[in-house]
């Protein structure tokens, strides 16, 4: 309420590197694909809830070809804009489509808390917005 | 590094633009829209178009009305110079009125209003220099590029590298631009046509062949009856094809024929398709041949 989150600028998104969250349990798939184990987000009331009911504490998520060879390249050292040439260039994609699903995916992979980004120290501190 | 331009075309105005800006907005119709592209950091070049008389009689006061606007939303900060008429090439001039003009605040831009008497619209090309210098011998090679109508009654559709012409009749109803899927839904009255293409074909085909393809293409549609497929080794520009045709059921009662063709362009890794109803296999096909793969 009192602290603006402050936001990154598009430059300094496509020049973070995303990287897959430690505590996520990878298995290499017979099929090419990846299965993510992760533990379930939620707050104490959630766990007490999730508890009684015997919810299990962790889902899985499995990816398709296209997501894990995205997900094999996040190294924590390739950038977003890396990326988005890798799957450009890999799927025949014009870099517009390939940013927009790309982030899609991202997007999708980080609100489940699979994927964390790497920002240099010095981006975000201008606070500036591109158009 | 040489500069390398690709065609941009949008609702039949058209022009060359360097090959990494590519479209990121657009909306409105053929008589009154927009249209924007980017260079992957940056919004580069702006488009909008409405017909004349509307707001403005003329490039002069649709000039005049533009600076207003931008002075209200940029305020002191932004100065104006207007670019004399030997700026765009002569032949050029000889065909539009056109106004030039550059700006400059946090960003820089040269923008050219002009004025078509065919489609009677008047238009407002910008492009737009984020790091505050223009480049005066770009925005010069882009506005010269440009064409609002054409004399053969086609119009040229250019995006994502997706290039393709159609009869000039045609309006556009819906476009679906979904990464790996480009859709266009193009209308006439009853007629229609679409012109589409499928990224990584060999995700989709992983399951089905070509020669089953169209079937699956024509659920989408909801309205195919009865479908003929045309397999005997079609080829478009030497790459395997397959004709299709089907009774389409539309409006109730009312039945139409429709007209395809389905493509691979193996070196691209990508499917085609251009279909019509009403429409003469010719017909189909000439626009077919329109669309740029490898």
């Amino acid at each position: 309420m009192f602290f603006r989150r402050k936001r990154l600028s598009r430059s300094d998104m496509l020049a973070s590197a995303p990287c897959v969250n430690p505590a996520v349990r990878l298995t290499e798939l017979d099929t090419g694909g990846i299965r993510m184990v992760y533990e379930k987000a939620g707050g104490l009331p959630i766990r007490v809830l999730r508890h009684l009911f015997a919810i299990p504490r962790t889902a899985e998520l499995v990816l398709d070809g296209i997501g894990s060879r995205i997900v094999r390249q996040m190294d924590g050292k390739r950038t977003v804009q890396d990326l988005i040439r890798f799957v450009s260039g890999e799927y025949n994609l014009s870099r517009k489509e390939a940013e927009v699903a790309l982030l899609a995916y991202l997007d999708r992979l980080g609100r489940r808390n699979l994927v964390g980004f790497t920002v240099a120290a010095n981006m975000g501190e201008t606070g500036r917005y591109d158009e | 590094m040489a500069l390398t331009l690709a065609r941009f075309g949008w609702q039949g105005i058209e022009f060359s633009v360097p090959s990494d800006w590519e479209l990121n907005a657009y909306r409105g119709v053929y008589p009154d829209g927009f249209a924007s592209l980017d260079d992957g950091l940056h919004t580069r070049l702006r488009v909008r178009w409405e017909p004349e008389k509307r707001r403005a009689a003329d490039v002069r006061a649709a000039r005049e009305l533009y600076i207003r606007a931008l002075q209200k939303r940029l305020g002191r900060k932004m100065s104006l110079e207007s670019i004399g008429p030997e700026f765009l090439p002569k032949r050029f001039r000889d065909r539009h009125d056109a106004l030039v003009f550059s700006w400059q605040a946090r960003q820089a831009a040269i923008g050219m209003i002009w004025r078509c008497p065919e489609r009677r619209l008047l238009g407002l090309v910008e492009v737009l220099f984020p790091g505050g210098d223009v480049d005066r011998t770009l925005s010069r090679r882009i506005f010269s590029t440009l064409a609002d109508h054409r004399e053969d009654g086609r119009q040229l559709w250019a995006a994502y590298g997706f290039q393709f012409e159609i009869p000039g009749r045609f309006r556009l109803q819906h476009a679906e631009l979904v990464p790996g899927r480009l859709r266009f839904h193009f209308q006439t009255g009853r007629d229609w046509l679409r012109v589409e293409r499928w990224s990584a074909a060999s995700q989709w085909m992983k399951e089905t062949s070509l020669d089953i393809m169209p079937e699956e293409w024509l659920k989408t549609l909801r309205t195919a009856l009865s479908v003929t497929l045309e397999k005997a080794g079609h080829t478009l520009r030497a790459h395997a094809a397959v004709r299709f045709t089907c009774e389409t059921r539309e409006y109730l009662l009312r039945k139409s024929h429709l007209n395809g063709l389905m493509w691979i362009c193996a070196a691209e890794d990508r499917m085609y398709v251009a279909a019509a109803n009403n429409a003469s296999e010719k017909e189909v096909e000439a626009v077919a041949r329109t669309m740029v793969c490898a």
